[in-house]
């Protein structure tokens, strides 16, 4: 008996194991390709922000009056809306010489190990300006943020505007403590403090049409003045007014607790009243392999006393 | 003639021929002369006989008749009597004739007269007569006047006789031995009748009447014999004839309607007819119809029985209806009715403000709602038994109308709900059922007259009530408010005694009682609390043992054995001695109860807990804030015991006066809120952070050490101990003792990793940056210092100075041996961060107890100083958090 052969058969099936087997290699190797594409990214995202914070590091070990005397010996000023940009790459070292002017700070962003500058296209920035009132100053519950005017000069338009946002529970407050003293001596500290004064302290709860958000446990609301919550609002403080003023006090400072949640705080303060109030908004980047990641941090000029020596009595465990 | 003829011919119904009538003519001419002729020949043979004309004809001239006037011996002289003749000769003799008095004959009547006398109406005007003679001719002779006849006759029998009491007719029995039981007249009821049927007087009188005669016999035949109308004691009566009036009144000669018909009175009554007579103005009276009658006896009503209740707090009444004694109420009405148990109807309750009650109501058919003035409720039979009663009550018009869902409304609400209705027919009958007094703005309150009645069917006369027989049952008052129990107020007199003024008032039933009980909470000693009463406040109420405060409901019991019990007292000032109780509060509730056993309570705190009073800057707790400050603005006591740095005062006095915040869920109440403080609940506070301030500040400090002079030794003040420095410091790994007058006159911080302990008064110097921060890595302990109070005054020892501590701040207890104890006043701040308090105590510990004074002075004081905050600086430096936040987009 004559035996048959298949011999296309057996071809066919040869074909089509090639062909899935092609089908599933190129599926793998796209699949690694990516994951190995992300990894780069993500890497290059996490160095960008790692140089950042070191650029960030850098500048704040310092006094800040430190780094705007620097810069502004520069002749750059920071009440340019658009602040100083400085740039650190394979050809420019602008952010390094900025470090290096600072005594005891050492320039150590040549040959970093990550998101290094000999690669191509990698660069750092670096932009410092005058905080205006679209920055906020993010205060922690219980914190304070204070405008210590401290026998500080001022001139004559002092008149202040402060912006508060709910950054987060926006069942938050905050309260404005208006601060009068006298008898400064040579080190600025003030002598005699005005007696306490119910007046001196207005509280605000964030409110949404005239109602606390967070009426129920604000004691229903009693005393609160609502503060809409929209950004909408703002207030006016005259560091100059005279209704701040009684018996020889001068207004020493201006302190906003934040309440019961995080408060964000803005203010700007015109130029012919001082410079010494205001914030700095330093913000750094780094391109790494075209990820681009920054950080910015808001600095005060002139800061104030730890918060805990707001309270008359503070019990921190058990019942009162 | 012609007449004559004519009448001949009609009689004769057709017409005379004319022969017919000239024979008649005829014969009539001749008869006419005929008797002409013959007159003619009498009178001649008259005077021939004498006698001829002469009565009685011409033909009998006779001597009896003597006609000549002679007599019958003879005749006259001059003439004689001819043999055999009987008249007297000559005939010639003419004789004269002179007429005598007429005779001959009896007058009589005309038909249907008589000459008997009927009667002066009878009179018929003609008088009898007759023809007699007068010797000479006839003539007429007359009698008496005559009269009609009387045609009057007697008249038939009532056929029946009824009463009509109150405008029900009861048809009276004939028979005496069952005499037809008719109801008992009303209360000054006059509306009695008596009545016959009418009837219709014949042609034959003058018209018809009807006559009544009472003989009322009264219960056991007491008047029962007849004697005049007006009876033995007046009680019977005539009724006047004539009287057309079929129906008249139950008028007694000189009793009244009440006094005859009276409960199981009997009586016969007699009824006949009358009619008048035609000739005279007297009747006919037919025979007496007799009736009898028997007077309904009323329903027996006994006592109504309210069967007892209790509150659940023990207090009983048998007076008042409140929001829980009596309430509902038990209504259990036994009646009987001598008659038949059958004949009750209805059982009426009728709850009036004053002492009236209507004597006859209207049933109407339905019920609009009623007015609290006067409220009736009626149970009624519903059908021929008592299996489904019906309920009634008064509208505002005091009508009856059925109350179908047993709620009894006033101005539309809901006041009583009557349930539970049951009627039990026996051999009596019971009414049971209750009223539920409901609370709402137009319940029914104050005291009523209770008026009760059982009604029969002789009490219901179609939709009239007779409620004139209506028992005052008894007086029932409803009080549904509870008592006001006014403040109890306290008055300090020292630390042991304390005045309580206490005041309880009801202006509807009044103050029954008051019960006074006294409880114990926390402490650290409990002993007995003792009630010396006015006026001289020597005698002991009574030793209330102090225990732990019980359920609500155990609270105030009508009959507490261990209480302060005052009856019938709607307040007065005592004195409460709370022997050597420590710490903690006793709690005194004053439980008022009002005649209507309504309760009402109130508790009065006497807080002998220490508690704390801040002005200035923020008060921030992990826990609750549960002190309770007191509202000591007219307390006298506290003027000028704080120190004048601070500007305390006691109209500042409240645990806050910006922001009092805590973590947890509550914050006691502010007494003076319009100083501005706000209250926060459920709040986080990032400085709330245990085992962190003390390291972090001591980094800071040794970030700023070098600005500041150690120094070592602590005697009377920093510049004695620190006298080169500016700002000095005083560190040590061990405890650090403050001494009492201790003066920080240079910016100083004191830091111990261990315990501060601080003795008042500490104070620093005004005239320069100065002031003390002390910082305990565990505690700060503020000891007595020198004992200012005196008298009756509470005076503070003074600190001025910022503490904190990692741990606790703590008031230890002091001055225990003295009657006054100083209370604390600071000026700075204190910060006890409670990393490890003890068990039981919270990171601010006040222990310093001022007993009964703690109810007016605060343990401790606190006023912010800015001073601190700025002079922090010196030692902690200033910062600004930074907060990082990140810009740009992250790949993905």
């Amino acid at each position: 008996m004559k035996k048959e052969t298949y011999s296309a058969q057996a071809l066919a099936i040869a074909m089509v194991v090639l062909v899935v087997s092609s089908i599933l290699a190129i599926s793998i190797y796209s699949r690694v390709s990516k994951d190995k594409t992300l990894s780069l990214d993500e890497r290059n995202s996490a160095e960008a922000l790692e140089v950042s914070d070191l650029i960030l590091n850098y500048l704040t070990a310092a006094p800040i009056d430190s780094t705007i005397e620097t810069i502004e010996g520069t002749g750059q000023s920071l009440n340019d809306p658009t602040g100083i940009t400085l740039t650190e790459s394979a050809s420019k070292t602008e952010i390094s010489d900025l470090l290096d002017s600072f005594q005891g700070v050492t320039n150590s962003l040549d040959n970093l190990s990550i998101c290094p500058l000999n690669v191509s296209d990698n660069t750092y920035s670096l932009n410092i300006r005058k905080a205006d009132l679209d920055t906020y100053f993010e205060v922690r519950p219980g914190q304070i943020m204070a405008l210590p005017i401290k026998n500080t000069p001022l001139g004559e338009d002092c008149n202040t505007t402060l912006k508060a946002t709910v950054r987060g529970d926006s069942g938050a407050a905050f309260s404005i403590t208006y601060i009068y003293a006298k008898g400064y001596n040579t080190e600025g500290f003030a002598t005699y403090y005005k007696p306490y004064s119910e007046d001196d302290v207005l509280n605000y709860c964030f409110a949404s049409s005239g109602i606390c958000n967070n009426e129920a446990t604000l004691g229903g609301g009693l005393n609160w003045v609502a503060f809409p919550d929209d950004n909408s609002t703002s207030l006016n403080i005259d560091l100059n007014d005279d209704t701040y003023v009684s018996d020889d006090y001068v207004l020493d400072e201006v302190k906003i607790t934040a309440i019961g949640g995080t408060v964000g705080i803005s203010y700007s303060i015109p130029t012919a009243c001082t410079e010494e109030l205001n914030m700095i908004n330093i913000q750094a980047g780094a391109n790494c392999s075209g990820t681009y990641r920054g950080k910015s941090v808001l600095i005060p000029k002139k800061q104030w006393e730890v918060p805990i020596f707001n309270y008359v009595l503070f019990n921190g465990e058990g019942t009162l | 003639m012609s007449v004559i003829i004519y009448i001949n011919s009609y009689q004769m119904n057709k017409p005379l021929s004319r022969k017919t009538r000239f024979l008649i003519y005829l014969s009539l001419i001749i008869g006419f002369s005929l008797i002409i002729s013959s007159i003619f020949f009498q009178q001649k043979e008259i005077y021939a006989s004498c006698s001829v004309s002469c009565y009685p004809s011409a033909s009998s001239c006779s001597l009896q008749n003597s006609p000549c006037g002679e007599s019958q011996a003879g005749c006259a002289s001059g003439r004689y009597e001819p043999p055999g003749k009987a008249y007297c000769c000559p005939f010639q003799v003419t004789c004269t004739c002179t007429p005598g008095a007429c005779t001959g004959c009896t007058p009589v009547c005309a038909s249907g007269q008589t000459t008997a006398v009927t009667g002066p109406l009878c009179v018929s005007g003609a008088v009898s007569s007759c023809t007699g003679s007068n010797g000479c001719t006839a003539c007429t002779l007359t009698g008496s006047a005559c009269y009609y006849l009387e045609t009057n006759v007697t008249p038939s029998i009532p056929a029946s006789i009824s009463m009509i009491v109150e405008g029900t007719t009861y048809q009276l029995s004939i028979n005496p031995l069952t005499p037809t039981r008719i109801k008992l007249p009303a209360v000054s009821s006059s509306n009695v009748q008596v009545s016959v049927p009418t009837f219709t007087a014949p042609p034959t009188s003058r018209g018809g009447g009807y006559y009544f005669q009472t003989n009322n016999y009264g219960v056991g035949d007491e008047w029962k014999t007849w004697t005049t109308c007006s009876g033995i004691a007046g009680e019977d009566f005539c009724s006047t004839v004539p009287n057309t009036n079929n129906t008249q009144n139950f008028v007694p000669t000189t009793k009244t309607v009440n006094q005859v018909l009276k409960e199981g009175a009997t009586g016969k009554i007699s009824g006949m007819y009358t009619t008048t007579d035609k000739c005279n103005n007297t009747y006919k009276y037919s025979l007496p119809v007799e009736g009898y009658y028997v007077v309904d006896t009323l329903p027996e009503t006994q006592p109504i029985v309210i069967p007892p209740d209790i509150t659940v707090n023990g207090c009983v009444s048998s007076t008042y209806t409140g929001s829980e004694i009596n309430n509902p109420l038990h209504i259990e009405a036994t009646t009987s009715d001598v008659n038949s148990n059958d004949e009750i109807q209805a059982f009426v309750l009728w709850l009036s403000k004053d002492s009236s009650v209507p004597t006859s109501t209207t049933i109407t058919a339905s019920y609009t709602g009623s007015t609290d003035a006067d409220l009736g409720i009626m149970i009624r039979k519903n059908g021929s038994d008592w299996s489904n009663p019906s309920i009634y009550a008064t509208n505002v018009a005091l009508t009856w109308g059925p109350v179908t869902n047993g709620y009894v409304q006033i101005n539309g609400e809901n006041v009583i709900r009557i349930y539970d209705v049951s009627v039990t027919q026996t051999t009596n009958t019971l009414f049971d059922y209750k009223l539920e007094f409901l609370s709402n703005s137009s319940n029914m309150y104050g005291m009523y007259n209770v008026f009760g009645q059982s009604i029969d069917s002789y009490m219901i006369n179609s939709n009239i009530l007779d409620q004139s027989y209506i028992s005052d049952l008894f007086n029932w008052g409803i009080d549904l408010t509870n008592p006001t129990v006014d403040n109890v107020t306290q008055q300090v007199q020292d630390p042991s005694n304390t005045e309580l003024t206490w005041s309880t008032t009801d202006s509807t039933s009044g103050m029954l009682r008051t019960v006074m009980n006294g409880y114990r909470t926390g402490g650290t000693e409990t002993d007995i609390a003792q009630l010396f009463l006015p006026a001289t406040y020597t005698v002991n109420k009574g030793d209330l043992t102090l225990g732990a405060l019980p359920l609500a409901s155990e609270i105030g019991l009508f009959n507490d054995s261990n209480a302060w019990i005052f009856d019938n007292n709607t307040g007065e000032t005592d004195i409460l001695n709370i022997g050597t109780n420590e710490g903690g509060q006793i709690d005194i509730y004053v439980t008022a109860y009002d005649n209507a056993c309504n309760t009402n309570s109130i508790s009065e705190e006497i807080d002998l807990n220490p508690w704390f009073a801040t002005r200035g800057g923020n008060v921030y707790s992990q826990n609750n804030i549960s002190t309770t400050a007191k509202d000591v603005s007219d307390v006298t006591a506290l003027d000028g015991v704080f120190n004048i740095n601070t500007l305390m005062d006691k109209d500042h006095i409240d645990l806050g006066t910006e922001l009092l915040a805590t973590r947890n869920t509550s914050i006691s109440t502010l007494i003076h809120s319009n100083l501005g403080a706000v209250q926060g609940a459920l709040l986080y506070d990032s400085n709330n952070v245990k085992g962190y301030w003390f390291d972090i500040l001591m980094s800071k400090f040794s970030q700023n050490i070098e600005s500041s002079t150690s120094f070592e030794n602590i005697t009377t003040s920093i510049a004695t101990d620190c006298p080169e420095g500016t700002s000095c410091y005083k560190y040590s790994e061990e405890d650090i003792a403050i001494p009492s007058g201790y003066v920080c006159d240079k910016p100083t911080l004191f830091v111990s990793k261990q315990n501060i302990y601080i003795e008042p008064n500490i104070t620093s110097d005004l005239d320069t940056l100065s002031g003390c921060i002390f910082l305990a890595g565990n505690n700060i302990e503020i000891l007595d210092g020198a004992h200012l109070s005196n008298g009756s005054v509470i005076e503070y020892d003074y600190i001025e100075g910022y503490m904190i501590a990692e741990n606790q701040i703590i008031f230890p207890l002091v001055d225990e041996g003295e009657s006054l104890r100083d209370g604390v006043e600071i000026f700075g701040g204190a910060l006890a961060l409670g990393l490890d308090p003890a068990t039981g105590e919270s990171a601010f510990s006040i222990k310093r107890n001022l007993r009964l004074f703690s109810q007016i002075n605060p343990a401790v004081v606190l006023t912010y100083d800015n001073k601190y905050s700025n002079i922090s600086t010196i030692f902690f430096g200033v910062e600004a958090p930074i907060y990082r936040q990140e810009v740009g987009f992250k790949s993905f």
